[in-house]
């Protein structure tokens, strides 16, 4: 079994359950989106599967790439899985990159930690994969302050695949970003997993995942609360959170008097009351919802919800106008 | 609202993002033991320098060459120096001495920096520069040599040595005053306070300099122990206190012929300078914690 | 850059001025008779008549400051009072044996205190990070003359370890004297193959080097630890973790690289703490340098050697921080490109 498989991940720091249960995988080639509001705990799961915890931070569940344990692994194992078999993009790739450092020096640290090869292979590799972002030889030379917003981006991307690894992980690549360049940056990843790198891609943006992914996971208060295949997802979601956010992306061509919202605040990570995590923001919600924890529903081939009263698939035209 | 939605207070952080909160005053002093006891050692001392001449130990004055180069022991707990005179006595003596210097040196220096930054500060423009330009000239010197010019040019003396290291260290308490005018200047307030008729004198004084006293104060605290610690050092050199003054350094200075066989001599006012300097530091960082936002975060 | 460094060097000699200006000026203000500053103690009237003429003291004010600005950039810094030799020449007799002071000393503050600073951050909040900062506190607050009387009284007093003061032990210098070639007396020795001699000149070094290093090794320890920590919370340093580099070439060559330019002004700071430090050092060890040199002279009321001494000390003082200034601008990559 090759790829990133994320299996009841919870995270606990002090007092707080910022990531209860997440379950994910991304197979090679494969683009799957993790999406999410702030405070889901999408990003901490990224940084988990890397082991850049916080050291107070204890975790059950299991995380692996390819046949390797990552979770509870040592700092020796998993110097050797970073950037080698699973790379991470940040979203502000001005602030990710060393100010003092020249792009070309960076990427030739990042190969020359995980491949022993003479200096002149090294560089080779760091050429390819600049090559392949379509950033030219000269950027070699040039500072992170010198560079636009789209080509750090790319920079970093060149940094994450120079070693060719399994999977990719995109923690909010675009939203830093102008438009215009997110398209093209979207488009670039697209085109990297051709080669059979998978590429899990984080975001709060439902509509940009859904261009690129055939598979969404969406996060609600630390927990995988639905996934499935992305078309079937976005025409008729089942789990009553997927549904309102849906409904709230604004539609060009339809006028709206009013922007549907969703009520409430995200649950806090500290609360452990019993039952479905989306019950106070619920309007599906009924008695057993504040009781007991949703159990996991498979209502379609290749896709799962947790929850007590899912929008089946007959009544999905009016569930989601009422929602 | 939902009904359902339980209100949530503030969260310690959980995820990557997410500020903590600010404890209270009480939380704050509490955690700061270091501050307290140094706080605690200082009056301390400053109340045994300043009740010196009613306690029940000997005259620092009294010369008594049968008495000495004692070691310490009972009658003279920190022995007598080269001239018989006890050095307890002379140390809390010397306290007093010290404390007045590190307080007066700091008055001095912030009578002298702190209208000069205002009206710096406030004035802009040509004056500003020029008033920068000249104390920032008095920074030009590596520590310790101006004073040592200015009281070699003065004459020795207790007096012309605070002197000279307060004229050193204004430009520092400038700047402050200089930063504080300059971004209030622009404040609202102030424009509307001009245009109710105040006067700039008023308004200088009114909003302008309580703005800059916390940090003036933090930055007071601080060179409270290295006024101590600098004008022992010139009274160690002979520029400082005169015979027969009991300055710690001065004392140092005089036990130079005869500290190796007899180490008290120059011992015990070395750890009282120790002693005074770092309570006063302790008690400098303590109260920038306390009172600078910007270190609230480097408790841990 | 070179436009920087043009209008640096163009600040920096408008401020020497300035300072002659301010020497200047303390040295006809503050006391009461600056004839017999220039004369020496007692001097008669008639001396006082001459020298008044020929000094320029009936002139204007600044008439006076132009001759004496002028003298001094050529290096006429006057006579002493006290020798009769040209105050340069006494100085620059004596600048070998404080440089290799203070340049032993700022090395050992740096080469110590760095390591020392990046592993107490790296270390946060555990036993040497505490460890540290309270040793960093303590150093701070002893007086570098007790220092020296300390390591006096322990290393030569008690134990007899190294020697009381002094460069040299002088009978080496009597009997079998070496080239003085850098006036470094570790190299001087060394070139001579004479090891005794080093051995002498190293023994002689080592307290007034430690005395002289170790309020500024601790500023500089401390101030490493809190840029360091500061620089391993960066996302920079996270990308480079995420990336698998190994710890020991994360902290030493990729973060202290970003702490480096706040250390470049602790050092230049360093630097300066050590020129007016090593007044006080070379009193305590009777050490053949400047510094000691401006303490006999204050006392014995030399002005002229008092004043040639304080300008050229503050010109150095001046010109490392330009140095200083001018690498930091080399240095940060967002400035210099």
């Amino acid at each position: 079994m090759s790829g990133l498989l994320i299996e009841h991940l919870q995270l606990r720091i002090g007092a707080a359950t910022p990531l209860r249960d997440c379950t994910l995988q991304v197979r090679p080639g494969e683009v799957v989106g993790l999406v999410g509001e702030s405070g889901s705990g999408k990003s901490l799961t990224a940084l988990a599967c890397l082991g850049l915890l916080p050291p107070q931070t204890t975790s059950s569940g299991s995380i692996r790439i390819g046949a390797t344990a990552v979770l509870g692994a040592g700092e020796a194992l998993l110097r050797g899985v970073r950037g080698k078999r699973l790379a991470m993009i940040f979203q502000n790739p001005l602030s990710a990159l060393n100010p003092f450092f020249s792009i070309g020096r960076q990427l030739l640290d990042v190969v020359g930690t995980h491949f022993s090869e003479p200096r002149p292979a090294l560089l080779a590799r760091v050429q390819r994969a600049l090559e392949r972002v379509q950033l030219g030889a000269t950027f070699m030379q040039r500072y992170p302050h010198q560079l636009s917003g789209g080509q750090l981006q790319r920079a970093m991307i060149a940094m994450a695949i120079a070693c060719e690894p399994e999977v990719l992980i995109a923690d909010e690549p675009t939203t830093a970003l102008d438009v215009t360049v997110q398209a093209r940056i979207m488009r670039l990843l697209k085109e990297l997993t051709e080669q059979g790198m998978g590429l899990l891609l984080i975001s709060h943006d439902l509509a940009l995942v859904s261009q690129v992914a055939q598979r969404v996971y969406v996060m609600y208060a630390g927990r995988t609360v639905e996934s499935g295949a992305t078309r079937e997802l976005m025409a008729s979601a089942s789990h009553p959170y997927t549904a309102s956010l849906l409904k709230a992306q604004p539609r060009l061509g339809q006028l709206q008097r009013r922007l549907p919202v969703i009520e409430g605040q995200v649950l806090p990570a500290t609360d452990t009351l019993p039952g479905c995590v989306f019950r106070a923001r619920c309007r599906r919600a009924v008695e057993a919802c504040a009781r007991q924890q949703p159990p996991t529903l498979q209502l379609r081939a290749g896709s799962l919800v947790e929850c007590h009263h899912p929008i089946l698939p007959a009544l999905q035209a009016q569930e989601l106008n009422h929602v | 609202m939902s009904a359902l939605m339980t209100p949530t207070e503030s969260l310690p952080a959980a995820a990557p993002t997410g500020a903590a909160r600010r404890p209270s005053w009480a939380a704050r002093l509490r955690r700061h033991g270091g501050i307290a006891s140094a706080a605690g050692l200082l009056v301390l001392m400053l109340l045994l320098s300043l009740a010196a001449p009613w306690l029940p130990i000997a005259d620092p004055s009294a010369i008594d060459l049968a008495a000495k180069l004692l070691p310490p022991g009972a009658g003279h707990w920190f022995g007598t120096d080269s001239l018989g005179r006890d050095i307890l006595a002379q140390v809390v003596h010397g306290a007093r001495i010290s404390l007045l210097i590190g307080v007066g040196v700091v008055l001095v220096a912030l009578a002298i920096g702190v209208p000069l930054g205002l009206v710096a500060g406030y004035a802009g423009g040509r004056v500003d520069s020029v008033l920068m330009r000249c104390s920032d000239l008095f920074l030009a010197f590596p520590p310790l040599l101006l004073p040592i010019m200015l009281v070699a040019m003065m004459g020795p003396g207790l007096e012309n040595a605070m002197l000279a290291v307060a004229v050193s260290w204004f430009p520092w308490y400038a700047r402050i005053a200089r930063a504080a005018a300059m971004s209030i200047k622009a404040e609202n307030y102030i424009v509307s306070a001009r245009a109710f008729g105040a006067s700039h004198a008023r308004i200088v004084w009114r909003h302008v300099l309580p703005n800059c006293t916390t940090p003036i104060i933090v930055q007071a605290s601080l060179d409270f122990g290295y006024a101590i610690l600098t004008t022992a050092s010139l009274g160690f050199i002979g520029l400082g206190a005169t015979p027969p003054t009991p300055e710690w350094g001065l004392m140092i200075s005089n036990s130079r012929s005869v500290f190796l066989e007899y180490w008290w001599t120059a011992a015990f006012p070395g750890l009282a300078i120790f002693l005074a300097v770092m309570a006063a530091n302790l008690l400098g960082d303590g109260l920038r914690d306390l009172l600078d936002p910007k270190f609230e975060g480097r408790l841990a | 850059m070179l436009v920087y460094l043009g209008k640096r060097t163009a600040a920096l000699l408008a401020i020497v001025l300035g300072v002659m200006a301010l020497v200047f000026v303390a040295s006809r203000v503050l006391p009461s008779s600056p004839v017999e500053m220039a004369l020496g103690a007692k001097p008669t009237a008639q001396q006082i008549a001459q020298a008044r003429a020929e000094l320029g003291l009936d002139r204007p004010l600044p008439e006076q400051f132009a001759r004496f600005a002028w003298r001094a950039v050529q290096g006429d810094l006057g006579v002493s009072l006290r020798t009769g030799q040209t105050v340069t020449s006494e100085i620059l007799g004596r600048f070998a044996a404080t440089a290799e002071l203070v340049t032993l000393a700022l090395a050992l503050a740096v080469l110590v205190g760095i390591p020392l600073g990046v592993w107490s951050a790296a270390q946060r909040g555990r036993l040497f990070d505490k460890a540290s900062r309270s040793a960093s506190v303590s150093m701070l607050a002893v007086p570098v003359f007790f220092l020296g009387i300390l390591l006096q009284l322990v290393f030569y007093g008690q134990l007899q370890w190294l020697p009381l003061q002094g460069r040299i032990d002088s009978d080496l210098l009597l009997d079998a004297p070496f080239r003085a070639v850098t006036g470094f007396y570790l190299i001087d020795t060394l070139l001579a193959g004479d090891l005794t001699a080093f051995r002498s000149a190293a023994e002689h070094l080592a307290l007034p080097v430690i005395a002289l290093a170790a309020a500024s090794l601790a500023v500089v320890m401390r101030t490493t630890r809190n840029v360091m920590a500061e620089v391993l919370q960066t996302d920079y340093v996270r990308t480079a973790r995420a990336y698998g580099m190994a710890p020991q070439r994360l902290l030493f060559g990729y973060a202290l690289r970003a702490a480096m330019l706040p250390l470049l002004t602790v050092i230049g700071l360093s630097y300066g703490f050590m020129l007016g430090g090593s007044v006080i050092v070379e009193y305590v060890f009777d050490w053949p340098g400047i510094g000691g040199y401006i303490v006999e002279s204050v006392v014995t009321n030399d002005f002229p050697a008092v004043i040639g001494v304080t300008l050229l000390l503050s010109s150095v003082y001046l010109l490392i921080n330009l140095v200083i200034d001018l690498l930091y601008y080399a240095m940060d990559p967002r400035l210099s490109l």
